[in-house]
């Protein structure tokens, strides 16, 4: 475990910028939400402003790929698996690490506004007039959601070698949150995306494991 | 298998179409200080990467101590130590996040003799790798891959670009070091007179492939260089197997070959020289005369 941890923490000190986003959006988040609980006044008008919602979700969806190319790029631009597979490491080692910093990257972005949520709607709370039993399947859809665009990262990261292709994606990620939209949160989207996580980490294992370092 | 922490059998690596590696059968017994030599671009640094599992290789396999390298678990990469050519090290972290991140990975670390060599170097711990000097790029390097006392120690070209006085200065560390403790190293150059101070074991590669293997004295007792005087013209057509390079000037041929016997005399003998005289060889003339591109074929056949 010293090891998964030694490297883990090297994931989040070398890309501290993307976790700090994270906690700082997730702060925003959070704040919004209790603000929304705080000054509803029972009216139909509209929970979130729509401009905002898509600027949050450009930002996660744009940052979590960000967070995955730059992770993998970094790699392949200084050798940074050659320097620690000449070590007591494996690259399966290397890349769980690599992928248990993504996944705490999106945890906490997603955690407070996920239990700020929770307790917002609890059952003891007079609030906004929400269906409580929504905030898992919510919470579930932007999860995987913010996995996928992350696991596209990290394949976009390690197949192309230089930076200019690679950033192409990033379009191609905004497509993911449109599922969410289209489908909705419920299972039939989960198992959409839990398949394209799957593809896309199983894709970038393949390679990561058999390429040249 | 535990006898030879490096074995490579029919090695064999393509690399964008072009063969890097041809056929490679490499055996390095314990204990054993193998010294690596060929001119640059021959393939020392893939039959290093491909050990290391850094390589997938085309054809063949390679094993280090008795593991697959290419599933090598942490617990074996543990027990090696290895220098990368170019002295590989992550060159946006600074010299103390680097050890630190070396020590916290390290399944054996020993710390009383890192110490006593980070002293010895006084590396300025707060300075970024990249802004290190070559010379002191290798040191801590070196430092690095000997503080986790490896069974098996690999250093590819560990004196690349290092001037003179650093050379030297690396080179009598890493002597003392190996000295010091028993262990298998191999060790690659194309520095003759690094390879010559170190090594017991000697391998040439040419052109991807393994020419020479064998003990050092052994292949300056075998290898031989004749000047040899005829009457007339020298021959062309010398009939005599495990000729590593031949070359004719009028009456003089300068014949360099290997496991010079009495029946090889006596098929000179055949051609009426007029003197045959024994030349002194060095290692470095060893090495030139088979690294010749022209010989890379004669010796093919008739490894040393």
């Amino acid at each position: 475990m010293r090891t998964y941890w030694t490297l883990l923490k090297r994931e989040i000190i070398d890309h501290v910028a993307y976790f700090a986003a994270a906690l700082i959006l997730s702060g925003l988040l959070t704040a919004m939400l209790v603000s929304i609980a705080v000054s509803f006044d029972g009216s139909d008008r509209e929970l979130f402003g729509i401009a905002g919602g898509i600027a949050a979700t450009i930002a996660v969806v744009g940052g979590l790929c960000g967070l995955g190319v730059a992770q993998m790029y970094a790699d392949r631009v200084r050798n940074i698996s050659a320097f620690l597979t000449a070590l007591p490491v494996t690259r399966a080692q290397i890349f769980i690490a690599r992928i248990a910093a993504g996944v705490l990257a999106i945890l906490i972005l997603l955690l407070p506004p996920a239990v700020a949520a929770t307790m917002l709607l609890g059952p003891n709370v007079d609030g906004v007039p929400v269906y409580r039993g929504v905030v898992p399947d919510v919470f579930r859809g932007l999860f995987l959601m913010c996995l996928a665009c992350y696991s596209v990262g990290i394949y976009a990261g390690w197949h192309r070698r230089s930076l200019a292709p690679t950033l192409g994606v990033l379009p191609v990620v905004l497509l993911v949150p449109l599922l969410l939209v289209i489908k909705g949160f419920g299972p039939d989207s989960a198992a959409i995306l839990a398949i394209f996580i799957l593809a896309c980490l199983a894709g970038t294992w393949c390679r990561f494991a058999s390429s040249s370092l | 298998m535990d006898d030879h922490p490096i074995v490579v059998e029919n090695l064999v690596k393509y690399y964008e179409g072009r063969c890097v590696l041809n056929g490679i059968d490499l055996e390095v017994p314990r204990g054993c200080i193998y010294g690596l030599l060929g001119r640059n671009g021959c393939g020392k640094t893939t039959l290093i990467r491909t050990l290391l599992g850094l390589e997938p290789p085309t054809r063949g396999r390679t094993m280090l101590l008795g593991a697959d390298s290419r599933r090598l678990s942490a617990r074996a990469r543990a027990r090696i130590g290895y220098v990368a050519e170019g002295h590989n090290l992550i060159q946006n972290y600074r010299v103390r996040r680097l050890i630190g991140l070396c020590r916290d990975l390290a399944l054996h670390w020993n710390e009383a003799f890192f110490s006593q060599l980070m002293e010895t170097f006084r590396l300025p711990m707060d300075r970024k790798i990249k802004e290190l000097s070559a010379g002191m790029r290798a040191e801590l390097n070196l430092a690095l891959a000997m503080a986790v006392d490896p069974e098996l120690l690999i250093l590819d070209d560990p004196t690349l670009g290092l001037d003179t006085v650093a050379r030297r200065q690396f080179l009598e560390l890493a002597i003392d070091l190996i000295q010091k403790q028993d262990r298998t190293i191999l060790f690659s150059s194309h520095i003759l007179g690094d390879v010559e101070r170190i090594a017991d074991r000697i391998g040439i590669m040419v052109a991807g492939k393994l020419i020479v293997d064998c003990e050092l004295e052994e292949l300056k007792r075998r290898v031989r260089k004749l000047q040899i005087l005829f009457p007339s013209e020298a021959p062309k057509d010398l009939y005599i197997t495990e000729i590593i390079h031949q070359r004719n000037a009028g009456r003089e041929m300068v014949l360099t070959v290997a496991d010079w016997n009495p029946q090889k005399q006596a098929i000179l003998e055949t051609f009426g020289p007029q003197s045959c005289t024994e030349l002194a060889m060095t290692l470095e003339d060893i090495f030139i005369e088979c690294t010749r591109p022209a010989t890379a074929a004669v010796v093919e056949g008739s490894e040393v």
